[in-house]
């Protein structure tokens, strides 16, 4: 009987694995596809012609490249800004007691509950008027809106996790805050630090609608703006677009799983304690 | 230099609460004015109106088709997350010796669909509810079905349809969570509960339901509110359509701004939308909170 229980567990598992992951499988086999073998009934899980060429394409179009730079660019600057306000505020908020601490997390959660649609009204008009309208810092700064109150708590969870014990000690040897902050902190809780940069990427990465609205040039644009530009098009070469999704996708994909011990344990660091 | 912690703490986080006030705050503060308002953009002018902008908003039924329909995305997919997020977390959570590498390889590999841009997933399905696409292939080629649906066209199924790629992309958050909560629940517990007679069935409701309810709680809060605000999977797989069948506030106010161009309107929307965020998040917190100090 014990050994039945097992394979119908190992099966179970197996289906709902297919379930959620064949989207992805279907964007993966498409884009390895000529387009007359896009659409067939019945569906062809492999196609009888495996090709590049989709991806060939859409390398050799400048303007992916350049929203390629600018994904980049905007990704890790918005991730880096974060991991530095929020290392500070996460280690302020697990250290000290201060009068409107909780009001202070309140406040950052609250933000949160501002739709983002909301806010692309004053930006444009902010950003229009200040010069900031199309650039990087422009769009970089609006990022922060997302960013910001996760890291700050996510850091706040695993710095909450070392003993404050350690600073102390540090202190009574001599160090500054500032230098148990750098010395001691900062490398036992890596991985938090870690997490928060990949989350930071993460939701700069897959930004559109601020990417949208509030960047107009070619050479702005970002990468899921492409892709909302494709899909708005009359003729759709669906295996080009599959292949521009594999490119999206593939960056989170291959940093989350080399790093996914770090990510989960920042994801569930604060929540268990729910 | 010896400075109180009151004031350490307030210099650490100063910083982070500076750029919060002054992206999220100051515009929220400018939308206020804004919406009391009329600002046809193409004119130069705003001229003041005061209540104007709400009481016509309120009074136009594609707002409460709006908020309707944010109502029934928002309901659906919460609950959908709920019991789909429990179900299989309760099934990644049960162990087997031998099987253990590979649970963590499930459990690991589930985490894809939140990873994708909002783009991404869009297009997926696009391509995936195509009236040729993965599904109606299949589902005609098993004899389910003899001519395509249009999965997203139609006036019954869009708005399901939608409400489903919502709820593919974020279920695995929800597993993630669930299951880290399942698996600090210490195992003899369950061995304790299996030696007085307590089946699997007794064991879930006693045990892992009562342990994980304040998680559940929170994240069901969570994701209602991040429903509310869902704007790039609806806009990029129906742009709101049929006729406005999949149209949610976040949308409402998106067209409302740069389509005509009425940003005093579409202010006026937007803030009635978060006001009832907010209503909903202080109204679920004052209700749930008892039951977490029993």
């Amino acid at each position: 009987m014990m050994n039945i229980k097992k394979y119908v567990w190992f099966t179970c598992c197996i289906v709902v694995v297919i379930l959620i992951l064949f989207p992805i499988f279907w964007m993966c086999t498409i884009s390895i596809r000529e387009a007359k073998e896009v659409f067939t009934i019945p569906p062809r899980w492999v196609p009888e012609e495996i090709t590049l060429g989709a991806f060939e394409r859409v390398f050799s179009d400048p303007a992916f490249i350049q929203a390629v730079i600018n994904s980049v660019i905007v990704s890790i600057s918005v991730a880096l800004i974060s991991v530095f306000l929020s290392a500070m505020a996460g280690y302020g908020l697990s250290r000290f007691k201060f009068k409107g601490k909780n009001t202070f997390i309140i406040y950052m959660l609250s933000t949160q509950m501002i739709p983002p649609v909301l806010l692309i009204l004053p930006y444009y008009l902010i950003l229009k008027r200040t010069g900031l309208y199309d650039t990087y810092p422009g769009l970089m700064l609006t990022y922060l809106t997302f960013t910001l109150p996760f890291c700050a708590l996510i850091l706040r969870g695993f710095f909450a996790n070392i003993p404050v014990d350690l600073d102390d000690a540090a202190l009574i040897d001599g160090c500054s805050r500032l230098g148990a902050f750098l010395r001691i902190i900062l490398p036992l809780s890596f991985p938090g630090i870690i997490a928060t940069a990949l989350f930071g990427f993460l939701v700069a990465w897959n930004q559109y609608i601020f990417a949208l609205v509030l960047t107009t040039s070619a050479n702005r644009r970002m990468l899921t703006v492409v892709i909302g530009a494709k899909l708005g098009q009359y003729n759709i070469f669906w295996n080009d677009l599959m292949a521009i999704d594999v490119i999206v996708c593939f960056p989170l994909i291959i940093g989350f799983f080399l790093l996914q011990k770090y990510f989960v344990r920042g994801l569930t660091a604060g929540a268990v304690k729910i | 230099m010896k400075l109180k912690p009151k004031a350490l703490g307030w210099i650490c986080v100063f910083p982070l609460g500076a750029c919060l006030v002054a992206i999220t705050s100051i515009p929220l503060g400018y939308i206020l004015l804004l919406g009391f308002r009329r600002y046809y953009l193409p004119e130069e002018t705003q001229s003041f109106i005061g209540f104007s902008n709400y009481l016509q908003i309120l009074q136009t039924p594609e707002f409460w088709n709006s908020f309707l329909i944010t109502i029934v995305f928002s309901g659906s997919a919460v609950f959908l997350h709920l019991v789909l997020g429990v179900s299989i977390a309760l099934l990644l959570n049960q162990r087997f010796a031998g099987f253990e590498r590979i649970r963590r390889i499930f459990r690991a590999v589930i985490i894809v669909p939140w990873l994708l841009a909002g783009a991404v997933a869009a297009s997926i399905w696009l391509v995936i509810f195509h009236p040729f696409g993965a599904v109606n292939s299949i589902l005609m080629t098993l004899g389910l079905l003899k001519s395509p649906l249009i999965w997203l066209g139609d006036n019954e199924l869009t708005l399901p349809t939608v409400i489903v790629l919502y709820v593919w992309r974020i279920l695995p958050f929800f597993v993630i969570i669930i299951l880290a909560s399942m698996e600090s629940i210490p195992q003899r517990l369950y061995e304790a509960a299996s030696i007085d007679g307590a089946g699997k069935v007794t064991q879930f409701f006693y045990i892992t339901l009562p342990y994980i309810l304040p998680g559940l709680l929170t994240l069901g809060m969570v994701d209602t509110i991040w429903t509310f605000k869902q704007f790039d999977l609806i806009f990029l797989t129906t742009g709101g359509g049929p006729a406005g069948a999949t149209r949610n506030l976040p949308l409402l106010i998106y067209y409302t701004a740069f389509e005509n161009l009425r940003f005093g309107r579409a202010a006026a929307q937007g803030m009635l939308t978060f006001l009832f965020t907010l209503a909903f998040a202080i109204i679920y917190i004052k209700l749930s909170v008892p039951r977490e100090i029993k």
